[in-house]
């Protein structure tokens, strides 16, 4: 079972070359930027976008839904070329990847009950309970200015609602468009709001430069390549209509 | 949309269950193996399936398939860069994750096995060898039939214990029924519906291998009367 790309290596000194299409992966469990529909097909913001880049750039990608866990150790590696999955882009992931040029600058708020009447600063939850999900920039941005909240982490993006309608969270923060699509257009976020301040990454690092493809640092040629398709897509309005289409409200 | 995300979940038993059958077999050899090294009269090979079975048996199910799957490619990949060859070493998930289910529960049946052997009556074996039989057909015809009736209600226990282990792969991006199940539950916004559903199939598959086992041990038990009168 175990496949050894060596002697398919080798193989390769001697035949020319075979374009094989590019892997690329994302964690399926984010709509609207990327989740499964009822056939078990990707769907969402960020499916449709590479789809474009893809096809601007004359790329052969086979998109794959992976966990979410082994998509930066995959990259690395050399398993996958390429990850979209609403990676933030910091000064921390760089060192390790690259980056293609940034195609979102996501806004985050915080969600809560209707006339809970909180006020959204480090004192106005203190010692109230936060949920986030575990690893996100809102999970740095809230470990860091909240100190006096308990902060709660779910390994989901959807574990942090159940506990807001459990009543176990008071207030949760993450990305407004998964808020709204997720949670607040379903009937159990009915009696919910978003509360607070639209944040980005200017007001804090922690919320990352904006959102970006990642890509093996070796492989540069492929960064210039889904860079191309990415400019291509600005200018023929198709990335204007994809916002249009997910983030209208 | 339920009945088609839930023909999404269920659909992947089929991959749960290949999965599961091929970590069953790879754990039976290995164990079966495993557990003659454990009666062996050579004590160097008594002590190394002594330590392997502790080890596997000391360390978490959900580590041994990360390690597997993460550290030990990456490690591999090192060493080959370090000597100087152009290429790389690469486990897909289903090898891995079946790879490595066989290898924790190799460790568990090597103990189903052990004890099972111990029990059938030394002086059956003494007696075949006195008559010079050889000692493969002694396997076949007089261990074997023994041994699967002996061991079959600790099998049967790490069979279960297995089939839900599988779902320890969707971790490593495998696309099973709890791979599946997740999607949907994130998708919808409806965990507890699709996580009911997958709790529903491996109920499913306990409950009729359990029904399986049961007429085969009665069978088992039959044959190994019938022969003995």
């Amino acid at each position: 079972m175990l496949r050894l790309n060596l002697a398919f290596a080798l193989a390769l000194i001697a035949a020319p070359a075979v374009a094989a299409p590019l892997n690329i992966a994302t964690d399926a469990t984010f709509p609207p930027f990327e989740s499964i529909d009822e056939n078990g097909k990707l769907v969402g913001y960020d499916i449709e976008l590479m789809e474009a880049i893809c096809k601007a750039a004359a790329l052969d990608c086979n998109i794959a839904n992976a966990a979410w866990d082994g998509m930066i150790p995959g990259l690395l590696d050399g398993k996958y070329d390429a990850l979209i999955s609403q990676l933030t882009v910091t000064e921390k992931r760089r060192n390790v990847m690259a980056f293609s040029d940034i195609y979102e600058h996501p806004v985050f708020r915080f969600v809560a009950k209707k006339d809970a009447g909180l006020e959204i600063s480090p004192e106005g939850l203190a010692g109230k309970t936060i949920a986030v999900q575990t690893g996100t920039p809102m999970d740095a941005y809230v470990t860091k200015y909240y100190p006096n909240s308990t902060i709660k982490r779910y390994d989901t993006g959807s574990a942090p609602y159940l506990e807001l309608t459990g009543g176990r969270a008071d207030v949760h923060i993450s990305y407004q468009a998964q808020i709204i699509q997720a949670f607040l257009k379903s009937d159990s976020g009915k009696d919910f709001e978003l509360v607070g301040p639209e944040l980005t990454g200017k007001d804090a690092p922690e919320f990352g430069e904006g959102v970006a493809i990642a890509i093996n640092k070796k492989n540069t040629e492929l960064v210039e390549k889904i860079n191309g398709g990415l400019a291509k897509l600005r200018e023929d309005g198709t990335l204007e209509a994809l916002n249009q289409k997910y983030f209208a409200q | 949309m339920f009945f088609n995300y839930a023909l999404t979940i269920l659909a992947a038993g089929g991959l749960t269950l290949v999965l599961a059958v091929g970590a069953l077999v790879l754990a039976s050899i290995m164990g079966l193996a495993l557990a003659f090294a454990k009666l062996s009269r050579r004590p160097w090979l008594r002590r190394l399936a002594q330590a392997y079975t502790f080890i596997i048996r000391g360390i978490p199910d959900l580590v041994l398939i990360l390690l597997a799957f993460y550290s030990l490619p990456a490690l591999l990949n090192q060493l080959i860069a370090a000597v100087g060859i152009n290429g790389r070493v690469e486990f897909p998930p289903f090898g891995a994750g079946m790879v490595t289910l066989g290898v924790i529960f190799s460790a568990y049946m090597t103990e189903t096995f052990k004890s099972g052997l111990m029990n059938i009556p030394r002086g059956q074996l003494e007696a075949a060898h006195a008559f010079g039989i050889h000692p493969v057909r002694i396997f076949w015809r007089i261990t074997l039939p023994q041994l699967a009736q002996l061991a079959l209600p600790g099998f049967t226990n790490n069979w279960l214990v297995l089939v839900k282990a599988t779902a320890l792969v969707s971790l490593i991006g495998l696309q099973d029924v709890m791979f599946r199940a997740k999607g949907a539950a994130e998708a919808t916004g409806q965990p507890f519906t699709y996580y009911l559903l997958a709790g529903g199939f491996y109920l499913a598959v306990t409950l009729v291998s359990t029904g399986g086992l049961m007429v085969l041990a009665r069978r088992l038990e039959k044959t190994i009367h019938a022969g003995r009168t």
